[in-house]
């Protein structure tokens, strides 16, 4: 019997990040979790609630978690953005803060359902990488990636801040975990956590193009044939905005590759870089690509 | 009871020793010495850490009155102040203290190495070690974890780690000697055991288990010639056993299988005369029988049985008994009995057809085919079964030539009872593997057996995990093929016990599971016959048992034994462990494999095995292979010893436990513990010192190159709110500029950077340090490092920072992280143990005014476990509570400390010198090298030698006791040892001297292990030479040897204290709690000093309030002379007697004291006249703020006598000037003003919150806790700005004042208008203090303040004896600070005053006054002033003074002067020696 998880998709993962949705459930789905889109969920306001308003920062995220109830034990939430925020305000409302049991107040009284704090919020890095997951993992790869040489890359988000983080906060290594365990090998460089200017890239691209361009040729220089990543701020960012032809993955793609998914090899005919040259280094010849 | 061997602990143990008292050392470590011990070099005097060290380490061990405890932990402290009841739990050493001789022979032979911790994990160490090559007590112990679980999974027990450690050496001779202790069959077991040890590993956490097995097989492969060579195979009984009546005690085992042969190995090896009876022609069962030579050659199990049988076991072969003989005969002939039959039936099956012919049962077909008999195959062959032995059934049928053979089981693939990979491996062979089928029938023709017809198995198991096949019947397979083999089970056959009492079971030998013995007396049982079948190992596991059994019960001992199993431990904590695969062995290909027996698995190479044990983790640290039990030639290790518990009664404990360092991985930004060239300061400092894993070169990590910029990152730990602590960790400027300095000293390409946020040089010439080191070329960068990135490809470190407008990214080679200081480990199990409390950081609570005292009476802390804190300010601590404790104990001092008494002292003085030569052979340290016996004939017929002898350790005891007897027995008047250094063993000689009546002085040793075996490790014939030129050098130079007498000269209990300050007053209190008379003398008609300028204590009390009260006590003390208004005019004396003469106006008196201890103190400064003060009233000093503030307190306290009501509130805006008397330049740190300016600041803002208050400031120096007044201060929005000398914050006066800020930090520029402006004054030494120096004829540095011995381990002594110092006389300190100092210096001088009297003389100066000219060389060359031209107008040395360096002897120009025991006749002898033979 698979486990039912809440799922979160955010507005990305149905739209640019479609390859992460999929990959995502897809993934879950072999090592038998079953995710449940949770029902009429909204935006999160990641990228721009806090600026129109405190208030927002954590409405928008807890509607979320009270639609969450009842789906599951566990709530998933592939984007980084959206899961920075989304466990920020679960940890604000457990703390119970004057001001959280206000809020708290007003959305329940707005929707008409209690919060009653089941959910916890989730990411698959996390849920990945614990040990009876990576073992599953461990037992079910038929196509390890051997030859493959990756950055992982965790951003601004993924693990910040401290009191959400589920890594270490300035030298994350859950990644490097995961992808050395599907036959990966994982460069070390320091650019792990270092922003990419992903917020910036629509409102203001020259800022974010330098940063770009730091990133992959530092991941470059490292011995990588690519980026890895677990946010779709920066993958698009990342692909979008850079002239060296360097994929970036999500890494649900690459454990669905190792696992051997049939339809992985779909997911990376919508990256914007060519992935074909990056998935031939692996050992045994696999190839993805356009 | 001192707690903790560091620097502190030591020096409380040392001045309570010498104070009279008896002290316990307790410390968890294995040595003294401490944090100082991992120590390169000591800022500011650029010191060798360890040479510092040394001494006082071998001071502590060789006091009499100090005991050393080491490895122990506090277990409870029961009782009250001056009766505390302390169980000190002792963990074992395995290596007795008394016997070891720290030779290094067991090091040498140990196979397990480990990270040394010592080196901060950068190189390794072995598990017998010792901490340091210096460790005090210079022994060796043994590292224990527990019980590794590959070796207590081993059903045979054997001992894994260790010759898995033995081999990763390459010595598998060793290695196959440590597994047959366990498993006689190492050979056998490599090739064919299961090895649920492997299922164990700790390794495979990490990638894969260790190839336990194979390794096995390479001891065995490889080791047997080696160990048959050294004599290890067969280990033959010490003594043959007999009964009362001298019989043999004989043991009969039936079946000479794996578990028969093993007990009768244990048996034999006891001594018991072992027979072993079986039905075959051959020893071996199932091994010879059963296993296929393909998996096991013959000639490997020929030899593992053939050295059983060399143990003189007797075999008995084609003996089967209950036919060939009963089991009563044998139960006349011997005296205990082993049944151990195994199952060598095959089981059949209740089928149709079964009794056809060419159907055969697996076991006796793979017996027929191991005895060479060629049991017949047919072209095709079914063999029925899916365990290993179906599988070798079925692969053997395949090597005698069929072509097809099919396997049929009843499970599914992976579910087999046969291991994985046998299966694998036949499938290779060809074997085609059909699962999930059952036999129906057997079908034939007529008598021959034609195909089998199979059915389907649904469930092999039934609900309850039963074996219970079900099937269906109607789905069936039907295979023809003329063979037929079952292989499905094998049973026993235990007819021979029919009749005979001893119980059957269903198949089995029912036994007592714990001792394997039957229900028949002196009849056991052990192997497959009581556990029905299972594998060689389980068969050896349990014949060890029984035949520990047997033994026990042929002993008249009780059967049952503890059957406790002891606890696996785990991986290491915090190992790093590199991702290493296993290796492979080569395996013969398949097509090869199938044409005959030759063996399938090749086996790891030499060098396979080699690396393939270097991946084991010694998660037992100690393997327990005993190889260093066989080396040590004294017996000295026992690897049961146990943990101990011991009771102290003691009245008074001090507890020093040290302190920690942060973790580098604090700061992750950093990358610690991620790139490979960012380390800890603790981690540099091992890399600079000439003991650390590079020898003192410095290279970087990731490729061993020497680095040219190297990076300094402060506070990494400290001053930080979220990861580490709020407090200044107060060490790390300094010794980051030490290793700065340092580093350039041992590779001047190096260049260094410092990037730090205020340069905290607070202490005692440290300013001038810093200084030097920036002309030495080490950059100091202000700023804060916000992370540090890596070049891939270079292994290189860029810092990124900013430096005015500008963002700078800078490459270094190496980062060093200057980690702070946290409380000890132990701290809270410490506090919760001894009951005392700890502060808000979690070092231990005390009070500013009481600095040693813990909240529980008796109980005193000192050194860092009270707070961050250098060296010189632990040993001030130290000796402060060593004072406490004395004073605590005043009455018992003298009580527990027992001379010892010896014997009259021969008159030697008309006798030829008859010298006795003892040379040492030191284990092999020096005999190895040096032909010692050669060297002893030579010493013996040296003229005066009448006696001359070897011995393999001259220094234990029996050889002490030895030497005694000969000087007794042969009237020795001259004695030589030539074995290694005074500095550790002459003590030991000179006291047997005493104790055989000679006096000491007649000794001299010869080192010829240090400077000759050592060092000439290359030429052992000329070390020959060396060591013989050494020896007859000693005794020439020992002939002329003369008794030297020590005289006693009586100490006068009194103190003489110069100084009434807070210091001056302290130490009289704390002279006068310890019974002793003291004079204080102070220049002022009040007393008090300094603190008369203090209204708030750095704590925030009242310091006016404590003067008072401190003044009232020393006035009311009747042991306490107070002269005020009187000053020194003349001191003359020595030590333990002093005369001086006090000026009281007109008055003079002369007063007899043991001791000076100087406290003059210091007064402030004169402000900058730049500051403009006196020139307008709102320029104030922050003396004079600090006072309006403490009234307006008082008046808020509504305290009446206080009418002073000037208020302070209306001012709007205020500006504190910190250094305010210095000008360009800092002359020298005073220490106190950033915190009282500060704290003064914060009191300023509190009085007016809407008022905004500026401090200027140069550096911020509130180092240790006193940083919470920094961050409480920028909290509250009290403005700071950073000046420096170029640009003094100087006020332009008019109506308003106007002062123009220029910030450092954020070069902003602005005026500010205060309407108080507050100067803090400098501190400076006291006036007259020069001269006062040139009365002492003490020293003063260039700041003017006295200085003291030695600015690390003497800060509270003069070079002059009986001198001592404390207070701001020293340096500029706090109020707590001057106290503990005060305290510190009485314990110091107590080591005087408690002495009824000083023994004199020795090894001192002489001076002849007839070849004196009086040019006064001896009295300007000597370092401590003793020389004098006296009254006879020729130099006078009072030997009371002189410490025997021996200066002025070299430098007097007419050599009036002799140093006592080396005099020039002396030395000229041992020089003239050196030629002559």
């Amino acid at each position: 019997m698979a486990e039912r998880i809440g799922y979160y998709p955010g507005c990305s993962l149905h739209t640019s990040a479609r390859e992460y949705d999929l990959s995502s459930r897809a993934v879950l789905k072999a090592l038998g979790m079953d995710c449940c889109e949770i029902p009429d969920w909204n935006c999160c306001g990641a990228s721009s609630a806090h600026a129109a308003g405190h208030a927002l920062t954590y409405a928008l995220p807890l509607r979320n978690l009270i639609m969450a109830e009842g789906v599951g034990e566990d709530l998933l939430v592939p984007c980084a953005a959206c899961y920075s925020l989304l466990r920020s305000t679960e940890v604000f409302l457990a703390i119970n803060s004057g001001e959280a049991r206000k809020l708290q107040a007003d959305v329940e009284s707005v929707m008409g359902k209690a919060y009653n704090q089941k959910v916890k919020v989730v990411h698959p890095l996390d849920i990945l990488t614990r040990s009876r997951m990576l073992s599953k993992i461990k037992d079910k790869i038929s196509n390890p990636l051997k030859g493959l040489k990756l950055a992982p890359y965790y951003g601004c988000l993924l693990v910040r801040p401290e009191i959400i983080a589920f890594d270490n906060t300035e030298q994350p290594q859950k990644m490097d975990i995961l992808l050395r365990e599907l036959g990966a090998e994982v460069v070390r460089w320091s650019y792990k956590t270092e922003c990419c200017g992903g917020g910036l890239g629509i409102t203001q691209g020259s800022a974010a193009a330098p940063l770009v361009n730091r990133l992959v040729t530092e991941a470059k220089k490292a011995g990588a044939n690519a980026i890895v990543t677990a946010c779709p701020l920066c993958q698009a960012n990342l692909e979008g905005r850079q002239s060296q032809e360097m994929p970036v993955f999500y890494f649900t793609e690459l454990v669905g590759l190792a696992l051997g998914l049939p339809e992985s090899k779909k997911w990376f005919a919508s990256h914007l870089v060519d992935t074909s040259e990056a998935l031939a280094q692996v050992e045994g010849g696999l190839s993805g690509g356009r | 009871m001192v707690l903790g061997g560091g620097i502190a602990g030591m020096q409380s143990a040392l001045d309570l020793a010498n104070g009279g008292y008896l002290v316990h050392l307790v410390t968890d470590e294995p040595s003294i010495g401490g944090k100082m011990a991992q120590l390169d070099k000591t800022f500011p005097t650029n010191e060798c850490a360890m040479c510092l060290l040394g001494p006082k380490m071998s001071d502590t061990l060789s006091h009499p009155n100090i005991k050393i405890h080491t490895c122990a932990s506090l277990g409870k402290v029961d009782g009250e102040t001056g009766n505390f009841r302390v169980t000190v739990n002792k963990a074992p050493r395995y290596v007795d203290m008394n016997e070891c001789t720290a030779c290094g022979d067991c090091e040498q032979v140990c196979p397990v190495k480990v990270e040394d911790k010592f080196n901060e994990d950068m190189r390794q160490r072995k598990a017998v070690y010792k901490l340091f090559p210096q460790a005090v007590p210079n022994k060796y112990l043994i590292d224990k974890r527990g019980m590794p679980p590959c070796r207590g999974t081993c059903p045979a027990g054997c001992n894994v780690q260790g010759y898995v450690a033995l081999i990763s050496e390459g010595r598998f001779g060793d290695a196959l000697e440590v597994v047959r202790r366990g498993m006689p069959f190492a050979g056998i077991c490599g090739r064919i055991c299961h090895h649920p040890c492997e299922g164990e590993c700790n390794r495979q956490d990490f990638d894969q288990p260790i190839a336990i097995a194979l390794l096995k097989r390479s001891a065995a492969d490889y080791g047997w010639d080696e160990a048959s060579e050294k004599d290890l195979l067969v280990k033959k009984p010490e003594t043959i056993l007999t009964d009362i009546n001298g019989n043999l005690l004989k043991v009969g085992i039936i079946g000479a299988g794996p578990g028969g042969l093993a007990a009768a190995k244990d048996l034999a090896e006891i001594g018991y005369k072992v027979t072993v009876i079986d039905a075959l022609p051959e020893a071996g069962g199932m091994l010879r029988a059963g296993i296929p030579r393909y998996r096991l050659p013959g000639e490997i199990v020929y030899r593992e049985i053939q050295a059983i049988l060399n143990l003189g076991v007797e075999l008995r072969p084609n003996t089967l008994v209950g036919v060939d003989v009963s089991l009563d005969q044998l139960r006349q002939e011997f005296s205990a009995i082993l049944v151990a039959v195994g199952f060598q039936k095959g089981r059949s099956l209740p089928i149709p057809g079964i009794e056809l012919k060419g159907v055969q049962l697996g076991v006796e077909f793979l017996r027929a085919a191991a005895l060479g008999e060629k049991p017949p195959v047919g072209k095709k062959t079914i063999i029925i079964g899916g365990g290993n032995v179906a599988i070798d059934t079925a692969r053997t049928a395949r090597r005698l030539g069929a072509e097809e053979v099919h396997l049929f089981c009843l499970e599914q693939h992976g579910s087999m009872p046969a291991h994985r990979w046998e299966v694998e491996e036949a499938e290779e062979e060809g074997v085609i593997i059909h699962t999930g089928w059952g036999p129906k029938e057997i079908l034939g023709k007529g008598e021959i057996v034609e195909g089998v017809k199979f059915k389907r198995c649904k469930q092999v198991f039934d609900d309850q995990g039963r074996f219970n096949p079900t099937y269906d019947e109607y789905e069936t397979e039907t295979v023809f093929a003329g063979n037929v083999i079952l292989s499905i089970g094998q049973a026993s056959d235990l007819t021979f016990l029919d009749g005979s009492g001893v119980e059957v079971s269903r198949d089995i030998v029912p036994v007592n599971r714990l001792t394997y013995a039957t229900n028949a007396q002196g009849i056991f049982a052990c192997g497959d016959v009581v556990s029905g079948p299972a594998s060689v190992v389980d068969a050896v596991g349990s014949a060890h048992a029984a035949a520990e059994s047997i033994h026990r019960y042929l002993q008249g001992m009780d059967l049952e034994r503890s059957s406790e199993k002891p606890e696996l431990v785990d991986t290491p904590e915090g190992l790093k462990v590199v991702v290493k695969d296993r290796q492979q062995q080569d395996l013969l290909h398949a097509s090869e494999r199938v044409k005959d027996f030759r063996e399938v698995c090749q086996g790891f190479t030499p060098e396979q095995a080699v690396e393939e044990a270097k991946r084991c983790l010694n998660c037992g640290i100690c393997s327990e292979c005993l190889q260093c039990v066989k080396a040590c030639k004294k017996n000295a290790i026992f690897h049961d010893a146990i943990p101990e518990s011991i009771e102290l009664n003691v009245g008074a404990i001090i507890l020093s436990p040290g302190y920690e360092v942060q973790s580098g991985e604090l700061r992750g930004e950093y990358g610690y513990g991620i790139y490979p060239n960012v380390m800890t300061s603790l981690e540099y400092e091992r890399l600079l010192s000439s003991t650390g894993p590079t020898q003192g070169h410095v290279v970087r990590p990731s490729d061993h190159k020497a680095p040219r910029k190297v990076a300094f990152i402060q506070c990494v730990g400290s001053r930080t709110c979220d990861k580490g602590a709020e407090y200044c960790s107060s060490i790390c400027c300094m010794y980051s500029t030490k290793e700065a300095i340092i580093s350039r000293e041992h590779d001047a390409n190096i260049e260094p950077t410092i990037f730090y946020l205020d340069m905290r040089s607070y202490g005692k010439n440290f300013d001038k340090y810093v200084k030097s080191a920036k002309n030495n070329g080490v950059r100091y960068m202000r700023t804060m490092i916000s992370s540090v990135k890596e070049d891939p490809v270079t292994g290189n470190l860029i810092i990124k920072y900013i430096q005015g407008q500008e963002i700078i990214e800078e490459e270094f080679e190496l980062v060093v992280l200057a980690v702070g200081v946290k409380p000890p480990k132990a701290a809270r199990e410490l506090a919760q143990v001894t009951g005392i409390e700890l502060n808000e950081y979690g070092f231990a609570y005390t009070d500013p005014l009481n600095p040693t005292k813990t909240s529980r009476p008796g109980i005193f802390v000192a050194g860092a476990f009270q707070g961050p804190r250098d060296i010189p300010e632990t040993v001030m601590n130290a000796s402060a509570a060593a004072a406490a404790a004395e004073s605590l104990l005043a009455t018992g001092r003298n009580q527990l400390v027992t001379p010892k008494v010896y014997p009259r002292e021969r008159d030697v003085s008309s006798e030829e010198p008859k010298v006795g030569v003892f040379i040492c052979r030191c284990g092999i340290n020096i005999a190895s090298i040096v032909d010692v016996p050669d060297t002893t004939d030579y010493a013996r017929n040296l003229n005066g030698v009448v006696h001359a002898e070897e011995f393999l350790y001259t220094c234990s005891q029996d050889t002490v006791k030895h030497i005694k007897d000969v000087i007794n027995e042969q009237g020795l008047n001259r004695i030589v040892v030539a074995s290694c250094t005074i500095r550790t063993h002459q003590p030991l000689f000179r006291e047997a001297l005493r104790e055989a009546g000679l006096n000491q002085f007649l000794f001299e040793m010869a080192n010829i292990r240090d400077q000759c075996s050592w060092v000439h490790r290359a030429e052992p014939q000329r070390a020959t030479v060396k060591a013989k030129d050494l020896v007859r050098m000693a005794v020439a130079k020992v002939k002329r040897h003369s008794p030297l007498h020590m005289e006693p000269v009586p100490v006068i209990p009194a103190a003489l204290v110069i100084g009434g300050g807070i210091a001056g007053m302290t130490a009289c209190l704390t002279l006068a709690e310890q019974g002793f008379k003291s004079y204080l003398v102070e220049r002022e008609p009040v007393l008090g000093g300094s603190l008369h300028n203090l209204y708030f204590g750095e704590d925030g009390k009242d310091a006016q309030e404590h003067m008072l009260q401190v003044i009232e006590r020393v006035q009311s003390d009747p042991l306490i002379q107070i002269h005020t208004n009187s000053e020194i005019t003349d001191l003359a004396g020595h030590q333990g007697h002093f005369t001086t003469t006090i000026k009281s106006g007109d008055l003079h008196l002369e007063v007899h004291h043991g001791v000076v201890i100087v406290a003059t103190g210091g007064k402030l400064a004169e402000p900058n006249p730049a500051y403009g003060l006196g020139k307008d009233s709102r320029i104030i000093t922050l003396i004079q703020l600090e006072e309006k503030l403490h009234t307006m307190q008082q008046v808020q306290n509504g305290d009446p006598l206080s009418v002073y009501q000037e208020s302070l509130a209306d001012w709007r805006e205020a500006a504190l000037i910190l250094c305010a008397s210095a000008g360009k330049e800092l002359p020298h740190c005073s220490r106190t003003c950033c915190t009282q300016g500060i704290s003064n600041a914060i009191r300023l803002k509190q009085q007016n919150q809407d008022g905004t208050v500026y401090v200027l400031h140069r550096d911020i120096r509130t180092y240790g806790f006193l940083e919470a007044y920094y961050r409480m201060a920028r909290e509250m929005g009290i403005m700071f700005a950073r000046y420096d000398g170029e640009n003094l914050p100087a006020p332009e006066l008019g109506e308003k004042l106007s002062i123009k800020v220029k910030d450092l930090d954020s070069e902003l520029e602005f005026n500010i208008n205060p309407d108080l402006l507050v100067l803090a004054q400098g501190f400076e030494p006291a006036s007259g203090a020069r001269e006062l120096g040139t009365l002492l004829k003490v020293p003063l540095n260039e700041d003017g303040f006295f200085m003291e011995t030695h600015a690390k381990l003497g800060p509270m002594d003069f070079p002059g004896s009986g001198l001592f110092l404390c207070g701001a006389a020293h340096s500029p300190k706090f109020v707590s600070e001057a106290i503990y100092q005060a305290q510190g210096a009485v314990a110091r001088a107590v080591t005087i005053l408690a002495k009824p009297h000083l023994m004199v003389g020795g090894i001192v100066a002489k001076a002849e006054p007839e070849k004196c000219a009086a040019c006064l060389t001896c009295v300007r060359v000597c370092p401590y002033s003793v020389p004098k031209i006296g009254a006879n107008r020729v130099a006078e040395i009072e030997p009371v003074q002189c410490h025997g360096c021996g200066t002025c002897v070299g430098e007097c120009p007419a050599k009036a002067i002799q140093l006592q025991h080396y005099t020039d006749e002396q030395m000229l002898a041992k020089i003239s020696a050196v030629g002559g033979v």
